[in-house]
């Protein structure tokens, strides 16, 4: 009984995750169609505007509608949250199979390399990078998914190399599968369920360090309303103002919590 | 004719110490030869840690062994092209003892007999799917199982799908390695005599990887016996044993009533 109650509270607890994030989602697709201004049109004359019903929370320093702005904002903070995942997850495994499957010496210079990436701490690195590449929206993509990557590509070499002396694969290679054939059939089936969990876990990290690259201002440039640059314009204002860094806080907030709280529940589902 | 061969064996594992670097070496297998003939069933037997189950792993060629070599129908396994590896594969199956650890379980009955099929056969679905049907017939399982996960069957079942994967190619040779200890008694002679069957029927060779004698016995032609990874004795079918170690293998096996106490069987 207990475990039934268990079980069906950890699925309320997905369930309800997942929808408040469809709709977070749903509202940054349609952002163009459902904002009531245009996030980037200045307007100093109303400038500090409080919340009505033309500017549901207000306008910030140029005048630029504060609602508008964090649907936007959706786009670039979770949006590039996702993207990096995707991408990062998606070369890991390619890289993390290959390794896992050649061996070697291969395989024993990419644990050298990683080893020496990871001793730095990953915002460490991801700085380093930027430095180099100056800052973007694209730099900031492309740093975060090496940094990502050099992670998942090791945990997945791990997970592979873990399921090498399972019967099972013995078994698929006595039938003659080889290659690609076990890694699709054999190997990733088997492993997807941990993918999706860390994937989905590290969502919310990397939504944090978006942000925080923006506010050092490190990252995404002024006019885009990234949520961590929108906290970043506020700062100046915080003694008069303090809801312009509260509402872009607040948003990140709210979708950092419910992505740790979805992948607790993947995890406990597991 | 010979179908394999198995010449001057041997595998040691090394354990490496650190700071010394003295190789630390341990002997598993011991100068181990033998053939076997097309057709033919041979028993291995002997105590847990003889070095049956590596035997039967470097025949299967998943070990590599740290000398000699292993024909099979005159192919070297360990240098093979991958050609002439392939068709080794084709014709050299196994049937491992834990049977439900050597399916993946994700896959579906029919999936898992399906994946020879794809590898080797260029089969539409649709033959795909008669010859999966055909194999559990085989193996006397109803055609529902197919779409069933291995986790849902009972361990009779999981070794008879096993079973029917390692005959999916019509191979030559079946290395059963304690292939039926973790089933129960009526379960095992049912399962012995539909390999006996299929052996009439295609003319396959075993090796019977066991340390259950009487099986063995029913079982084989020839029965070869370990110990400390050494071949002891070869007995032939209706002779007794002669060597101590096999005597006393022999006389371990347990009266079936306790009338039979203290008389030694054999």
């Amino acid at each position: 009984m207990s475990q039934v109650k268990k079980l069906s509270h950890v699925n309320y607890k997905k369930s309800f995750s997942l929808t408040i994030l469809g709709i977070i989602g749903l509202l940054g697709i349609f952002a163009p169609l459902l904002m009531p201004h245009d996030p980037f049109a200045v307007d100093i004359t109303r400038k500090f505007l409080a919340p009505s019903w033309e500017y549901p929370l207000g306008t910030d320093h140029l005048g630029r509608c504060v609602f508008s702005r964090i649907l936007l904002g959706i786009r670039y903070s979770l949006g590039s949250a996702l993207l990096i995942q995707m991408i990062a997850i998606i070369l890991a495994i390619f890289l993390g199979a290959f390794v896992a499957l050649k061996r070697g010496m291969i395989d024993f210079l990419f644990i050298r390399i990683c080893d020496i990436l990871l001793a730095f701490p990953t915002l460490v690195l991801a700085f380093g990078l930027l430095g180099l590449l100056g800052p973007s929206l694209k730099n900031v993509l492309i740093a975060l998914i090496f940094t990502q990557l050099i992670y998942y590509s090791r945990m997945i070499r791990s997970l592979f190399i873990g399921m090498n002396e399972k019967e099972f694969i013995q078994a698929a290679r006595i039938s003659g599968t080889t290659g690609v054939g076990l890694i699709v059939r054999h190997y990733f089936p088997n492993v997807l369920p941990i993918i999706v969990t860390i994937v989905a876990l590290d969502v919310g990290k990397v939504i944090l360090e978006i942000a925080g690259f923006s506010f050092i201002g490190l990252g995404v440039q002024a006019p885009i309303p990234e949520w961590g640059m929108m906290v970043n314009e506020g700062k100046q204002y915080i003694r008069q103002h303090p809801e312009l860094m509260l509402y872009p806080g607040l948003a990140i907030v709210l979708v950092v919590l419910l992505f740790n709280r979805l992948a607790s529940s993947l995890k406990n589902f597991e | 004719m010979t179908l394999l061969e198995v010449k001057n064996i041997e595998k040691y594992y090394s354990q490496r110490q650190f700071i010394f670097r003295r190789k630390h070496e341990i002997p598993i297998i011991q100068k181990v030869s033998f053939s076997l003939r097309e057709g033919e069933c041979l028993g291995i037997v002997g105590q847990s840690g003889s070095g049956k189950s590596t035997l039967g792993r470097i025949i299967l060629g998943v070990e590599r062994p740290t000398n000699g070599e292993v024909l099979f129908q005159g192919v070297n396994l360990y240098e093979a092209t991958s050609k002439d590896k392939k068709m080794v594969r084709r014709d050299l199956q196994a049937v491992f003892q834990n049977s439900y650890d050597s399916f993946n379980p994700k896959q579906t009955i029919f999936e898992i007999l399906e994946e020879p099929l794809l590898n080797f056969e260029h089969y539409s679905k649709i033959e795909r799917q008669h010859k999966v049907m055909e194999l559990l017939d085989c193996v006397e399982l109803a055609n529902t199982i197919a779409q069933k996960y291995p986790a849902q069957l009972s361990g009779g079942q999981q070794q008879r799908i096993n079973i029917a994967r390692a005959l999916a190619l019509n191979p030559k040779l079946i290395v059963l390695d304690e292939a039926i200890s973790s089933l129960d008694m009526i379960l095992q002679k049912h399962i012995l005599q539909l390999l006996q069957t299929l052996q009439k029927e295609r003319k396959l060779a075993y090796i019977f990887i066991s340390h259950d004698l009487q099986a063995t016995h029913f079982m084989s032609d020839r029965i070869l016996v370990m110990q400390h990874g050494q071949l002891m004795e070869e007995i032939q079918k209706g002779q007794t044993c002669q060597h101590p170690v096999s005597q006393e293998l022999y006389n371990a096996i347990l009266p079936s009533h306790p009338r039979g106490r203290n008389k030694i069987r054999y």
